[in-house]
């Protein structure tokens, strides 16, 4: 049977430019940009996106779409067509292992927004109008503590639909499912991030009489005013660099299997482009306009200040509802936020499962709905033990080493097998191949050299500053220590049984199952 | 709004915000015309 095609150019952008923009778009952006040098961090920022993003960009679009042509959605399978080794298909596991540890957490974090937007709505949360009481009522949903709720119970109603509308869109397949959903998701989210920035312009000084110095300004000014000092300090490059991997999704296999479905000769630069763009628009400036200036209008710049220390949870979960306590019209502003936190959120999610249904389909035969019902299943049980163990940190562990260092290492080994193994020269034709625009020769230079040094000074930073430290727990609280040795061993688990099945699949030839792939629409849903 | 922002705050906001859009203008524009550019010939084949 043949495989499944974008219906069109515009839904394989959408769908990507969806995967793309997630949660970390409005609330890790701005919370980074606030924390590393306000305007200074622009520099480190967008030099990372020209060295570090747009290059792995295209690399992983490469990747995806020459494996393919060989009917491969996932990575084993693709760094085996690029790199003729035996221990190519087991690196590629990577790929597989990274997107399935996160979309096991990732839609929890994603239930909340479509609980919090219901609340919005029924006034759930209003009541709750200091940042202390807002905590509670978010822990008591969390299941940390007593407070609003009395039971976890609403949490797990609200995952429970999360998931089920993220396998619904799923097992109708790419073209009829993820590209459709894209259509809807991502005009509606652009919509709303653009209807909240305008009436975050429209906000300006709350309370001249109590709080004259509390406004919308002041918030843009601790955004943009830079300080020059922060450059010379190397956290704030690497947190500039982290900051573009999360936001482009790349090192986590997602782009490569929406890839995998562009046709063999389609544009994939001025596409993949087109998305980081974007994705760009949608960070830089909806993301940075709303959650930041509207609470330094509301809580001043010292407490704003402790709130993004807090992180990007009590910005998103906390200290926005209770602004939204505090205007008119907030029940539905509130709605809006959350439900465009929530299409930000499953058009990420749904793109992580992806590599795995694909893996199952074309290793195993599974037909598309056994497929995504298997992995559906799979990812509920294990997204149990997130929902159980939260207040242990079991999720700050799986987002430490599945979502933030392994990306790195995934994304050195795809540029050194892309730029060193197959080929620079092969690469280069391949992202050119029925390219829509002519991409500057500089690029070759960049994917081949900078990138994977870029790469590698930040790994060494990472494991000197991070990795090591985390590793051994050391600013761990003695309680949460067996929970984040469990959370290791379900992500060592997940890791062994994506290793076997590989090894299983390619057990008759030693090489995973391929075959060339037949031209045609029609899908095989 | 911008009024807190210091001169060099505005600048990079400018930057910013002009490399973004500009960015996506021409990315978007690009595809929406190559792709009508690409219909009108397949209609000319049929």
């Amino acid at each position: 049977m043949a495989r499944e095609n974008w219906n069109s150019r515009i839904g394989l952008i959408l769908a990507m430019a969806g995967n793309a923009v997630g949660l970390g778009n409005f609330l890790r952006f701005p919370v980074q940009a606030a924390q590393n040098g306000g305007g200074a961090f622009m520099i480190p920022y967008f030099t990372a996106f020209v060295l570090l993003a747009i290059p792995l960009m295209w690399v992983e679009w490469s990747i995806g779409r020459y494996g393919g042509k060989y009917n491969h959605g996932s990575l084993p399978g693709m760094l085996e067509t690029m790199w003729d080794h035996p221990i190519s298909k087991y690196l590629g596991v990577i790929g597989l292992f990274i997107s399935t540890i996160i979309i096991i957490y990732y839609t929890y974090i994603e239930s909340w927004t479509l609980g919090f937007s219901f609340f919005s709505l029924t006034k759930e949360y209003f009541g709750s109008d200091t940042f202390d009481s807002m905590s509670s009522f978010l822990g008591s949903y969390q299941g940390k503590g007593e407070g609003h709720f009395a039971s976890i119970l609403p949490a797990y109603i609200f995952l429970l639909i999360t998931m089920a509308m993220n396998f619904w869109v799923l097992s109708k397949g790419i073209s009829k499912g993820i590209e459709i959903f894209a259509k809807i998701a991502l005009p509606a989210l652009l919509f709303f991030g653009i209807v909240l920035a305008i009436w975050v312009f429209t906000v300006g000084t709350p309370d001249l009489i109590k709080h004259p110095d509390w406004s919308v300004a002041k918030g843009f000014a601790f955004i943009w005013n830079p300080d020059f000092e922060s450059l010379s300090q190397s956290k704030i490059w690497l947190a500039a660099a982290g900051q573009v991997f999360f936001t482009l999704s790349v090192g986590m296999g997602t782009l490569h299997a929406y890839a995998s479905y562009v046709k063999g000769n389609d544009d994939i630069a001025l596409s993949g482009l087109t998305t980081a763009s974007l994705n760009e628009f949608t960070e830089v400036i909806l993301g940075a306009s709303i959650a930041i200036p509207i609470a330094v209008a509301f809580f001043g710049l010292n407490q704003t200040q402790e709130i993004a220390a807090g992180g990007a949870y009590d910005l998103g979960f906390v200290s926005m509802p209770v602004i939204f306590q505090q205007i008119p019209m907030g029940s539905y502003i509130g709605f809006m936020w959350f439900f465009l936190l929530f299409f930000a959120g499953i058009t990420s999610s749904v793109a992580m499962a992806q590599p795995l249904i694909s893996f199952l389909k074309e290793q195993f035969g599974f037909t598309h709905k056994k497929a995504t019902a298997v992995i559906g299943l799979s990812i509920f049980m294990c997204v149990n033990f997130i929902v159980v163990f939260y207040e242990y940190g079991v999720l700050g562990e799986m987002d430490y080493w599945a979502g933030t260092f392994s990306l790195v290492v995934l994304a050195l080994l795809e540029v050194i097998v892309f730029a060193w193994i197959f080929g620079m020269d092969k690469g280069w034709r391949e992202l050119n191949a029925g390219s829509d625009i002519k991409i500057p020769l500089v690029f070759k230079f960049i994917i081949k050299f900078i990138t994977p040094i870029y790469l590698i000074v930040i790994l060494v930073f990472w494991i000197k500053q991070e990795a090591i430290p985390t590793l051994m727990m050391d600013s761990v609280e003695p309680e949460q220590v067996p929970y984040r040795w469990l959370a290791r061993g379900l992500m060592v688990t997940v890791l062994g049984i994506l290793l076997l099945m590989i090894k299983k699949a390619s057990s008759k030839t030693g090489r995973l199952k391929f075959k060339m792939r037949e031209q045609s629409g029609e899908d095989d849903v | 709004m911008f009024s807190e922002l210091s001169t060099t705050g505005i600048l990079f906001l400018i930057i910013g915000w002009s490399f973004v859009i500009g960015l996506t203008v021409f990315t978007v524009g690009k595809v929406l015309k190559t792709d009508k550019k690409k219909a009108e010939k397949e209609q000319k084949v049929v």
